[in-house]
C-alpha cells in the first residue's frame, strides 16, 4: 500500500518533468511508434509476397510480434531506465541512496524512474491485437483471452528478468552496456516463429534463455497451431510459470549482487 | 595530409579500447545474419520466386544477406553520436582550436573506425560466409563496380550523418541517429531487397539516398542490375554527394555562428 502511494508520487513527478519537455516527450513517443511500425511494415512486405513463413501467415506473425512488443512495453515501463543506469549508480556510489531507504532495494530502484514512453507500445499493441483478431479465422474463447493476458504478463516477467540480470551484472563489471546489447540481441530470434531455426537454437531459446516463451509458445496455443515440432506439447501453456520462475531466479541473482556491492565511498 | 593520416591511426587505435563492444557487435551481427538466413531459407525452400526484376534463388538471397551484413559493419551512425557528444559537452571548442578542417577531421575518425570494423567485424562475417554459408562470387568487373559503389556509399553515409550531427548545434536531443537507423532498416534494402517491395515503397525509396548504400552495391555484386542502371545509380550517388556537400557547408557556416561554449 505504502509502495503504491510512493510510486504514484514518483510517477506524478516524472509526468510533470515530461510535461516540461513536451516536444521531446512527443518526439520520443513518435519515434517509438515509427520504429515498431517499420517492423510491421517489413513483415507485411515479406508476407504479402510470400503469403506465409513456415506455415505462419501475416496476421499470425503480427500476433507473435505484438505479444513481444506489449510484454517488452510493460517490462520496459518499470525496468528499462533503472537497469540501464545501474552501471552509473554503482560506479558513482549512488546506489548507497537506495540501500538506506526503508524499502526493498529492487522495489525502490524500480519506482523511481518509470519510462512513460513505453506506454506508446501498449497503445499501438492494443490496436494491432484488434487488427489481428478481426483478420484471423480462429475461435476465440474466454479461456483463451484469459490465457493470453496471463501469457503477456509472464512474457513481461521474462523480459524484466533479462533486464534485472543485465542490471545486476553492473555490480561486478564496471562497463556494462555490452551485456545489455549481448542479451538483447537474442530478441532478434523471436521476431519470427522459432520453428524456422535449427533444433539446437530452438532448444537454446527454450531451455537456456527462455525467449521462446515470450511469444512463440503462447501464440502457438492461441492460434491452434498443429504442434508436431514442440519439445513437449505441454510447454505451449508454460509462459506464465516460466515467467515467474525465471524472474525469481533473476531476483536471487540480484540479491547476490546487492550483497556484493561496496560503495565507491566518496 | 600527414596529420590526417595520424588522426586515422589514432581513431583505429581507439578501437582497441572498445574491444569488448566490438566483440559484442560482431556477435550481434552474426545473430542477426543467422536469423536472416533462416528466414530466407524458410521462405525460398519451396523453390525460386519470380519478382518484377527476375527470378530470385535461395543462393542469391543467401549471398545478398551476407554481403548486406558486411556492408552494415561499415555504415554505422557513430558519427552522429560522436558529434552530439562533442557538441553537448563542449569538446567541440577544442576541435575548433586545432588547425584542421572539422569535416575532414570527423571523416578521418570514421575511416579509422571503419578500418577497425573491417578487420574485426567484416572479416569474420566474410570468413563464415565463404566457408559455412557458401556465397556466390562475382565477376571481376562486377566486383570492381561493387567496390566503387560501396566506397561512394561510405562517403554518402558519412555526409548524411555529418549533416544530422550538425543539427545538434540547434537541437541537442540525439534522436537523429534513431531516425536514420529506422529508415535504413526498410528503405536501404538492408534486410529486404527492393525486388520484393510494392511499387509505392519503391517510389519512396527513390527519394532517399539509402537505396544507394545497400541495395545498389549488392545488386551490382550479384549482377542482377542492368549495365545502364548501374551507370545511372553511380551518377545518382555522385549527385547525392554534391547535394549533401553543399548542404553541410551551408549548415556549418550557420552553426559556427550560433555556437556558444560554456565554461572552460
Amino acid at each position: 500500500m505504502r509502495t503504491l502511494r510512493l510510486s504514484l508520487r514518483f510517477y506524478e513527478a516524472t509526468i510533470k518533468s515530461m510535461l516540461e519537455y513536451r516536444l521531446t516527450t512527443l518526439i520520443d513517443i513518435l519515434i517509438m511508434i515509427i520504429n515498431f511500425s517499420v517492423g510491421y511494415l517489413s513483415t507485411w512486405v515479406l508476407l504479402s509476397k510470400f503469403q506465409s513463413i513456415q506455415g505462419w501467415t501475416l496476421y499470425e506473425v503480427f500476433l507473435l510480434f505484438n505479444i513481444n512488443m506489449v510484454a517488452s512495453g510493460i517490462s520496459g515501463f518499470f525496468f528499462s531506465e533503472p537497469m540501464r543506469t545501474m552501471e552509473q549508480m554503482v560506479q558513482q556510489g549512488e546506489f548507497d541512496m537506495v540501500l538506506i531507504r526503508p524499502m526493498n532495494p529492487l522495489v525502490f530502484t524500480l519506482i523511481g524512474r518509470p519510462n512513460f514512453s513505453s506506454i506508446a507500445s501498449l497503445i499501438l499493441g492494443a490496436g494491432v491485437f484488434v487488427l489481428c483478431f478481426t483478420h484471423l479465422a480462429i475461435h476465440i474463447t474466454m479461456l483463451k483471452i484469459v490465457f493470453l493476458l496471463a501469457a503477456i504478463l509472464g512474457a513481461a516477467l521474462i523480459q524484466a528478468a533479462i533486464l534485472v540480470i543485465v542490471g545486476t551484472i553492473s555490480f561486478w563489471v564496471v562497463k556494462n552496456t555490452a551485456t545489455l546489447s549481448l542479451l538483447n540481441c537474442f530478441n532478434n530470434f523471436i521476431d519470427y516463429p522459432i520453428s524456422i531455426y535449427s533444433r539446437g537454437i530452438q532448444a537454446f531459446l527454450t531451455f537456456v534463455l527462455p525467449f521462446a516463451f515470450v511469444n512463440f509458445y503462447p501464440a502457438h496455443y492461441f492460434l491452434d497451431k498443429a504442434g508436431g515440432d514442440l519439445f513437449f506439447p505441454v510447454i505451449q501453456y508454460g509462459t506464465p510459470v516460466v515467467g515467474i520462475v525465471f524472474f525469481l531466479l533473476a531476483y536471487q541473482f540480484w540479491k547476490v549482487g546487492v550483497n556484493k556491492y561496496e560503495s565507491t565511498g566518496s | 595530409m600527414k596529420k590526417y593520416l595520424k588522426f586515422i591511426q589514432i581513431s583505429f587505435n581507439n578501437g582497441l579500447a572498445y574491444r569488448v563492444e566490438y566483440f559484442v557487435g560482431t556477435f550481434r551481427n552474426l545473430v542477426i545474419l543467422l536469423v536472416q538466413l533462416a528466414v530466407w531459407k524458410a521462405l525460398l525452400t519451396a523453390g525460386p520466386v519470380t519478382t518484377g526484376s527476375g527470378v530470385v534463388t535461395l543462393r542469391e538471397m543467401t549471398t545478398y544477406v551476407v554481403i548486406s551484413s558486411m556492408i552494415g559493419t561499415l555504415l554505422t551512425v557513430d558519427v552522429i553520436f560522436n558529434m552530439n557528444d562533442r557538441i553537448r559537452n563542449g569538446q567541440i571548442g577544442m576541435d575548433l582550436v586545432k588547425p584542421v578542417n572539422f569535416q575532414t577531421y570527423t571523416f578521418c575518425n570514421m575511416l579509422g573506425q571503419n578500418m577497425f570494423s573491417f578487420l574485426f567485424q567484416l572479416l569474420p562475417i566474410l570468413v563464415i560466409g565463404v566457408i559455412f554459408v557458401g556465397i556466390e562470387l562475382p565477376s571481376i568487373f562486377n566486383f570492381l563496380l561493387f567496390l566503387v559503389t560501396l566506397i561512394n556509399a561510405i562517403v554518402i553515409m558519412f555526409q548524411m550523418n555529418y549533416a544530422l550531427g550538425l543539427v545538434a548545434f540547434w537541437y541537442m536531443r540525439g534522436w537523429q541517429s534513431t531516425i536514420v537507423w529506422i529508415l535504413n532498416r526498410l528503405f536501404s534494402g538492408r534486410y529486404i531487397p527492393l525486388w520484393f517491395f510494392p511499387p509505392i515503397l519503391v517510389t519512396i525509396s527513390y527519394f532517399l539516398p539509402l537505396r544507394l548504400m545497400y541495395f545498389v552495391p549488392i545488386s551490382i555484386y550479384l549482377g542482377t542490375m542492368a549495365p545502364l542502371d548501374c551507370l545511372y545509380s553511380i551518377l545518382q550517388q555522385f549527385a547525392w554527394m554534391l547535394v549533401l556537400y553543399g548542404m553541410t557547408r551551408l549548415m556549418w557556416r550557420a552553426a559556427i555562428k550560433k555556437l556558444v561554449i560554456q565554461g572552460g
